[in-house]
């Protein structure tokens, strides 16, 4: 905590000294991403503390925990959204693809790219169903109009949306209902190919029906990525979920499989959680 | 015990007051109505001032008469100034409202909310008169020096300073527009690694579209609308005009400079009656898109 500024320089030895411990276990891959005492203040509140996480390609990690315990804190860190609140400072490393992301010369335009997010009230832009999903891919240089047409097809059957609206592309996505714009923000995020997709509690303004269509949809599109979900629910981190973390006050208490974690936790606080001693 | 008025009562005073104040304001706008339009329609019907010389013909000239006894009616070129000052102050005042909205809104918001937007307001209380004495010494001067003009009055001063009086007009709505819009859109953006300057171009000043028409709307009615200013500065000619820097007279300021002119009921006066039409159907029209805007299909 001390040490708030590290450096790219730590990160790498951070990312070695990873490689070497996990040399001899049973994971094949590298995870894709992982943090290492990752600190969250909000001006003089400190949000988040020492939190260290892995996330590898195909799981889906569900990150749960009462009300400002600090877990869509932790989220938003990873794509570093938090930048964008002034007076947020974070520390710690942050690594992707190898490389700590948590350092001043990282382009965030492409990190943001790369690592996709889904927000907790359907945000789809005051445009067409088809304008929301080209218009990223535009921002990032792609001007021709068969490839957009090709990605805004790919993405909408990606998300599991095409069928319900290949006839109204060019209609307004605010017509569309809760869960379908919600499954359009993830063909929104899917059309850059992120391998990392970031879910700040996507189901939570959404009924049951289009719940359970989005909680199909994350298994659908684990295949090759890392899946993070922050939920207050959970029924919902056991159906869909691998591993889960579990973050009481800013702090991350207790993480593993999520079967563990639900049958049987070995904190006391995460008992307590469970048993709905304190939400 | 004390005194008070029965409940059912104080409902029924309550209820005749405030529908009083609604039966007054709606019977002061269409006296109002009533008048401008009965006036200005009789310089058409009684005095026999020709509709369709009125709209297209170019000579404006009520202190001589033709053969037939009739004043020169043709108010085209008032019109067209008048349209022409309207246009050229919006052109002027447009993209420095929408940028500074952008700067107080998007990149500054301390700064927006607590120096300029107060700033701007400032602006908004400052009469027309005064407007108007800075235009003459100033914009008219550097006419004068700039462009070589004899006068320096005409359209471009006229429209300059209008520029400048409309200015706070289109900031401040445009300032509300951008607010308006909800953080989550640029979150959203920004989220798919889209820059902040896309992120504002192409989210928030799209989605904030409907509403920056209406201010620029606003601020074209009263730019339509402002005389007093406009007068000091644009020299007063009613001839149709020859160049932005020839003087020339809109509708507002030939109102003003004839209006005591001429006895009531002559067809002199008839005929500003049915200017004073004129500028009413146009602030009613002008009313009519931004109702229309506001019901518009893409109310984001």
């Amino acid at each position: 905590m001390n040490d708030s500024k590290q450096t790219a320089a730590s990160g790498a030895a951070v990312a070695d000294a990873f490689a070497s411990e996990q040399a001899g276990s049973k994971l094949v891959e590298k995870p894709v991403l992982y943090t290492h005492n990752v600190n969250v203040w909000y001006n003089d509140h400190h949000a988040l503390d020492d939190t260290s996480l892995t996330f590898n390609k195909g799981e889906i990690t569900a990150l749960i925990g009462p009300s400002g315990c600090g877990k869509s804190t932790f989220l938003r860190c990873l794509n570093l959204m938090n930048r964008e609140i002034d007076g947020c400072q974070i520390t710690g490393d942050i690594i992707y693809r190898d490389h700590n992301i948590n350092t001043p010369e990282e382009d965030l335009y492409e990190l943001r790219r790369s690592i996709g997010m889904v927000f907790q009230q359907p945000n789809p832009f005051p445009k067409s169903i088809y304008e929301n999903i080209a218009f990223a891919p535009r921002c990032h240089g792609l001007r021709d109009k068969a490839s957009l047409d090709q990605l805004v097809e790919e993405s909408l059957r990606g998300a599991a949306l095409w069928d319900e609206v290949k006839d109204k592309l060019k209609k307004s996505a605010q017509d569309l209902s809760g869960g379908q714009q919600q499954r359009l923000c993830i063909a929104r995020a899917l059309a850059l190919k992120p391998d990392v997709i970031l879910l700040d509690e996507p189901c939570s303004a959404l009924d049951p029906i289009s719940t359970l269509a989005i909680e199909q949809l994350m298994t659908s599109i684990a295949d090759g990525r890392a899946i993070i979900i922050v939920t207050h629910n959970m029924e919902q981190a056991t159906r869909v979920s691998n591993r889960t973390a579990f973050f009481y006050m800013g702090e991350m208490v207790e993480t593993g499989e999520t079967e563990q974690i639900f049958n049987a936790p070995r904190t006391e606080k995460l008992q307590d959680y469970l048993n709905g001693r304190f939400s | 015990m004390v005194k008070t008025m029965p409940k059912r009562r104080l409902e029924k005073v309550g209820l005749s007051v405030t529908g009083a104040c609604v039966a007054l304001v709606t019977l002061v706008v269409l006296a109002l109505i009533f008048m401008v339009a009965g006036k200005g329609i009789s310089a058409f019907l009684k005095d026999g001032v020709n509709p369709v010389e009125f709209f297209t013909g170019t000579k404006w000239d009520l202190q001589n008469t033709n053969d037939a006894g009739m004043p020169f009616t043709g108010a085209l070129p008032l019109i067209v100034t008048s349209f022409t000052v309207m246009v050229l102050s919006t052109l002027f005042a447009l993209p420095i409202a929408i940028g500074s909205a952008i700067f107080a809104v998007e990149i500054h918001p301390d700064f927006g909310r607590k120096v300029f937007q107060p700033l701007v307001e400032l602006l908004v209380g400052i009469p027309s008169v005064v407007f108007g004495l800075i235009g003459f010494h100033v914009v008219v001067a550097a006419m004068k020096l700039f462009f070589g003009a004899s006068t320096g009055l005409g359209i471009l001063p006229g429209a300059i300073v209008l520029a400048v009086m409309i200015l706070p007009t289109i900031t401040t709505f445009s300032i509300d527009a951008l607010r308006a819009v909800p953080a989550s859109y640029r979150q959203g953006s920004l989220a798919l690694g889209c820059t902040r300057w896309q992120t504002i171009w192409h989210v928030v000043l799209y989605a904030a579209r409907p509403s920056l028409i209406t201010a620029t709307i606003l601020g074209m009615t009263r730019a339509f609308g402002e005389t007093l200013a406009v007068r000091m500065v644009i020299g007063g000619i009613e001839a149709m005009p020859q160049g932005l820097l020839s003087p020339a007279s809109t509708i507002t300021t030939t109102l003003t400079t004839s209006m005591a002119v001429y006895a009531d009921g002559t067809p002199q006066a008839d005929v500003l009656w049915a200017l004073g039409l004129l500028l009413m159907a146009m602030s009613l029209v002008f009313i009519l898109i931004i109702h229309l805007i506001g019901k518009g299909p893409q109310r984001a």
